[in-house]
This record gives structure tokens, C-alpha cells and sequence, in this order.
């Protein structure tokens, strides 16, 4: 395999891998999220706290507890993930799980009351009112799910910690400039970096073109 | 039409509305008028079924509405809120959206959109989109969205709020034709006490979460412009009474009323009113001359100077035509007119400017039973 050969199956494994964590962490994170902006419970507050308190949360230590949880003797150690890319993708959902559920829910309290009142003011049963405010809320969602992919694609600490960098299998973008700069390659390890760096303006510009479809597309 | 009974709404510790029972008939204008803080929005929202009261009960058209039940109200009510709120889309698609969410074919959305943005001055903007708009054209909007519906009951939050005068005028024909051509019911609530007067039937007056008063809209706003006269200085208002209807024809007519204050006055003015009514004559629009002016106003007395009141480039004049006038002019107008206390004078002023409020409701309810 030559090293362009390398940089792509890197780079095309970090895009699935970081996507496929974002998809997990927005499935799992805009409904609570909805759930956290629309609703008043107790507890509600301490659980909001704790999601923007988590948004920080260092990424090392995050994999070290994974790591911990998947290892062989290790609580989940039966399910044998540990340096797999299962557990990069639990890892890093569990990572940006927080940033997903915190902007959704900002977003939505500050679309709501005001939008839902409208829409059931002008014959909205309570399904399409809710449906309404997300529609409203389609921006602040779409940066929740695009913080949350560049957060994941460009964490290092999860990745090595459950990854291991096993070549071919769990090596993705941030641990090869890690491993590559460590080895003295820094025209390589910089290349990646450009990389890295194009994958996520890229996407973010997609994204942000998407929106716009997606929004004409929810009008119609 | 609806009825609250004994109706109380608590946030937490705060009671915002306090036991407050109201009658609310089928086609008429009621206002709700208070210092904020009142309770008006929040009582406006438990009209419109987006509220459930902590105690009490709704009633519509007779029938008791459980708070599982609010669905039922928000069928017969629609609610305009005090600050404009629109979908992020275009006016056509906002305006639409009522009429989409009760099912009406994509034929009668189109038919009804266009009829209410003609309504209210918005045909050309269909296509822009709502929030790009100033804060006057989101209030139309707004509006536009709510009547399209076609309710039964239409519930106003400061209607008129961000608009200006030309929006104010399309705004209050619009909620007329409504209450007097369709027969909605119209509630609306407001600080504008003549707005109040040209609009409203009935007017309850509240504070502190509470019903001070239900009241005819006319009889409040005598006792309201006497209490603002005494308290802010606001001059040039009087009662009068028609003499003769000058223009003849439908809409407004060129109208000669005499004062009350005294009868010797006469003035001609703009109005569809007939009977007593209040006038009130801004000082701004007053023109002030040592000679009669040859113009097109139809109004000129003459006069004595009573008081000159100078702060800073701005000058109170006040002349006593047999009732104190009070003209706004600048320092500068002042020293070129060289008048001073006990000189006589001539005040003019357009019958365009002369602002004519309530005095009719006898006269209203006649033309709409005859409608």
C-alpha cells in the first residue's frame, strides 16, 4: 500500500467513523435536547447543567474510563470493543453527546413559547406545533450536529485511548499526526493536518448549503 | 360569546390574574386597558386557550372548557401577540399557514392569502421573506396570519404597536370591517385610550391582576383625556357637539360642530360621527398670525394672547379665542410675529388636523344594524 494509498483510507476512515458517532450522538441527543427546550420538570435544570458542564469534559479522560469499561476486565470487557472501531464511534458519540443535547436544547427554549403559541393560535394541533418549533430550531440543530462532528473528528484522546492507532483498523487522522509528528515526520504529519483541517471546513460549508435545501424542502 | 368566571392564574408565587369574572359578547370590540403589569396578556392568553387558568372556569358559548380541553377554545379564538412572531419563511407561506393546519385546499389558501395581504397593504410583499420586513410590515403580518383564519373570536395584544400612523388607519379599518362586516368578536388590548374610543364597545379597565371596571368605551375615555389633561398638560381638547353636516355623501363628512365650553365656537371638521363627540386640535398644527391668512384652512378664530411660555427654541402660546388654544411655534416665529400678552391674534388650523374621537356609539350601532 503506497502512502497516498494510506492517507486515504485515514482520512475516509476518520469521515465514517466521526460521522457515524455524530449521526449516533444527534439520534440520541436532539430528542432529549427537544424534550430539555420545550418541557419544565424538576430536575430539569441540574440535567441542563450537567450536559453544558460535560461539554468540556477533557477527551483523555473520557477514554481512559472507556477504556477501563472495555477492557478485558472491565465492566463491558465481554463485549470485546476495546481497539475497535465500534468504540471510537461510542466513544466519540459519548464525547459530543453533550454538545448536541446543549445547543439543541438552547436553541429550542429560545425558539419556543413563542412559536408553538403561534402555531396553536392559528389551528396547530400539539404534534405540528412541536414539529413547527423544530423546524424553526433547523439552525441552531444543524450547528449542534456540526459542532458535534468537528469536535469528534478532531479529538485525540478517546481515539488513542480505545483506538489503540492499530494500523489499518483504528488509525484515523488525529493519531496518525500524533504518531507521525512523534516519528520525526512533520512534512507528513503537517500534510495530514491540512487535511484534517479541509475535511472540516468542507463539511461545514456542505452543511451549511444543506440547510438552506432542507429548509425550502420542509416549507413545501 | 365567552365567559371567565372567577378566574385565577397563578406563575409560582405570582398571581397574574386574580378572580376575575368577564362577560365577553358575541360581535362586539372589548378593549382591556391597565398599566403593565395589569394582567392583560395573560388574561388575552386564557381567552385564546393558550393558557389554562390555575382556577376558575372558561366558558364558551355556554359550555364549560376544561384545561384538557384549551383545542376546543383555540378553534373559535385566534390571538395576535404584542410583539410580532413569524415563521422564517415568506409572507405567503406565513399568512398560509392557518389555513394549511385546518386542511383548506391549496385553491382556497391561495384565494384567502391574497384576499387578507390585499386587506392589509401587503400584496407586494407575498414573495419576501416575513422577517426581513420592517417591524410596522411583521405587525400587518401578523395580523394578516390571524384573520386569515377567519375566527370567530380575534384577540389582540397591542395591536397597533411598531406601527405607524398609515399602518395604525389600515390596521383599525381592517378589525371595523371585521367586527362590523363579518360580525367577529374583536378583543384587543392597549394604552391607547383614543385608539380605545374609535375602536372598542366596551372597555374593562385593569390593575394588579384585577377588574377595576367594565365600561362604555366613550364614557372611559372622557374620564381618561380629563385625567391625562390634568396630569400631562394636554391642551386643545374639547367636547362638541354636530351643528351641520356640511359634504353630505358616505364616509367622512365635512362637519360643523360647536363647542360646549362655548357655544359661540364653531368649527368645521372631518368625521363620520354625529352627536356629541371630543375633539382635540394638536398645538403643532396651530398657525398663529397678527392678520387673517388667506389659505385653504377652513379654520380661523380670533383671539387675545393669554400666556407665552418660551423653553428653550420651543414657544407655548396660548390664546384665548373663548377658550384657551394652544399653538406650538419656535422662538424664531415668536420675535418675527412681536406679539406679546394681551395682543390680538388669529389661530388657523385644517380641518385635516383636527383629531375627532367616540362621542357616537348610539350613532355606530345604528349603521351596523342597518348593515
Amino acid at each position: 500500500m503506497t502512502v497516498e494509498d494510506e492517507i486515504l483510507a485515514i482520512t475516509l476512515r476518520s469521515l465514517v467513523i466521526s460521522g457515524a458517532a455524530a449521526l449516533v450522538a444527534m439520534a440520541i441527543g436532539l430528542p432529549i435536547g427537544v424534550v430539555l427546550g420545550l418541557r419544565r420538570f424538576r430536575g430539569r435544570d441540574t440535567l441542563t447543567g450537567l450536559f453544558r458542564g460535560l461539554m468540556s469534559l477533557p477527551t483523555v479522560a473520557l477514554g481512559l474510563l472507556l477504556y477501563l469499561a472495555f477492557s478485558r476486565n472491565g465492566p463491558l470487557g465481554f463485549l470485546r470493543l476495546l481497539y475497535t472501531p465500534m468504540a471510537l464511534i461510542i466513544g466519540q458519540a459519548l464525547l459530543v453527546l453533550p454538545i448536541m443535547v446543549s445547543i439543541t436544547t438552547e436553541t429550542v427554549e429560545n425558539v419556543s413559547p413563542s412559536i408553538r403559541d403561534l402555531a396553536l393560535t392559528l389551528g396547530a394541533d400539539e404534534r405540528e406545533a412541536v414539529f413547527s418549533v423544530m423546524r424553526e430550531s433547523l439552525g441552531g440543530i444543524v450547528l449542534a450536529f456540526s459542532a458535534s462532528f468537528s469536535r469528534a473528528i478532531s479529538e485525540l484522546g478517546v481515539a488513542l485511548m480505545v483506538g489503540g492507532n492499530l494500523q489499518g483498523l483504528t488509525r484515523v487522522l488525529t493519531t496518525s499526526i500524533a504518531l507521525e509528528t512523534t516519528r520525526g515526520e512533520i512534512v507528513l504529519g503537517l500534510s495530514l493536518t491540512v487535511i484534517l483541517l479541509t475535511l472540516m471546513i468542507s463539511f461545514n460549508l456542505i452543511l451549511n448549503a444543506a440547510e438552506r435545501r432542507v429548509r425550502w424542502w420542509l416549507w413545501e | 360569546m365567552i365567559r371567565l368566571s372567577e378566574v385565577t392564574v397563578n406563575f409560582g408565587p405570582i398571581r397574574a390574574i386574580d378572580s376575575v369574572t368577564l362577560d365577553l359578547r358575541g360581535g362586539e370590540c372589548h378593549a382591556l386597558v391597565g398599566p403593565n403589569g395589569a394582567g392583560k396578556t395573560t388574561l388575552l392568553r386564557v381567552v385564546a386557550g393558550l393558557l389554562a387558568p390555575t382556577s376558575g372556569q372558561v366558558y364558551l358559548r355556554g359550555e364549560p372548557i376544561s384545561a384538557d380541553d384549551l383545542a376546543t377554545l383555540r378553534d373559535a379564538v385566534t390571538m395576535v401577540f404584542q410583539r410580532p412572531v413569524l415563521f422564517g419563511t415568506t409572507v405567503f407561506k406565513n399568512v398560509a399557514y392557518g389555513l394549511r393546519a385546518r386542511g383548506a385546499t391549496e385553491e382556497k389558501v391561495r384565494h384567502r392569502v391574497r384576499e387578507a395581504l390585499d386587506m392589509l397593504g401587503l400584496a407586494g410583499l407575498a414573495e419576501r421573506h416575513a422577517r426581513s420586513l420592517s417591524g410596522g410590515e411583521q405587525r400587518r403580518v401578523s395580523i394578516a396570519m390571524a384573520l386569515v383564519t377567519d375566527p370567530e373570536v380575534l384577540v389582540l395584544d397591542e395591536p397597533t404597536a411598531y406601527l405607524d400612523r398609515d399602518g395604525v388607519a389600515v390596521v383599525e379599518a381592517t378589525l371595523h370591517e371585521l367586527q362590523h362586516e363579518r360580525g367577529t368578536t374583536v378583543i384587543i388590548a392597549s394604552h391607547d385610550i383614543l385608539q380605545i374610543s374609535r375602536l372598542a364597545d366596551r372597555v374593562t379597565v385593569m390593575s394588579c391582576g384585577r377588574v377595576e371596571s367594565t365600561l362604555h368605551s366613550r364614557d372611559l375615555l372622557i374620564s381618561q383625556l380629563e385625567d391625562i389633561a390634568l396630569r400631562d398638560g394636554v391642551c386643545n381638547v374639547f367636547r362638541a357637539v354636530t351643528v351641520r353636516d356640511v359634504s353630505g355623501g358616505a364616509g367622512l363628512h365635512l362637519t360643523t360642530v360647536r363647542l360646549l365650553d362655548n357655544d359661540s365656537i364653531t368649527l368645521d371638521v372631518a368625521t363620520d360621527l354625529t352627536g356629541e363627540m371630543t375633539i382635540r386640535i394638536p398645538p403643532e398644527d396651530v398657525i398663529v398670525s397678527t392678520a387673517p391668512v388667506l389659505s385653504s384652512a377652513r379654520n380661523c378664530l380670533r383671539g387675545r394672547v393669554a400666556a407665552i411660555d418660551t423653553d428653550d427654541s420651543v414657544v407655548r402660546l396660548t390664546v384665548d379665542v373663548g377658550v384657551p388654544l394652544v399653538a406650538l411655534i419656535t422662538r424664531e416665529s415668536l420675535d418675527r410675529l412681536q406679539v406679546s400678552t394681551g395682543d390680538n391674534v388669529f389661530v388657523t388650523f385644517k380641518v385635516s388636523s383636527v383629531s375627532v374621537y367616540g362621542g357616537a356609539g348610539a350613532h355606530r350601532a345604528e349603521m351596523h344594524d342597518q348593515s
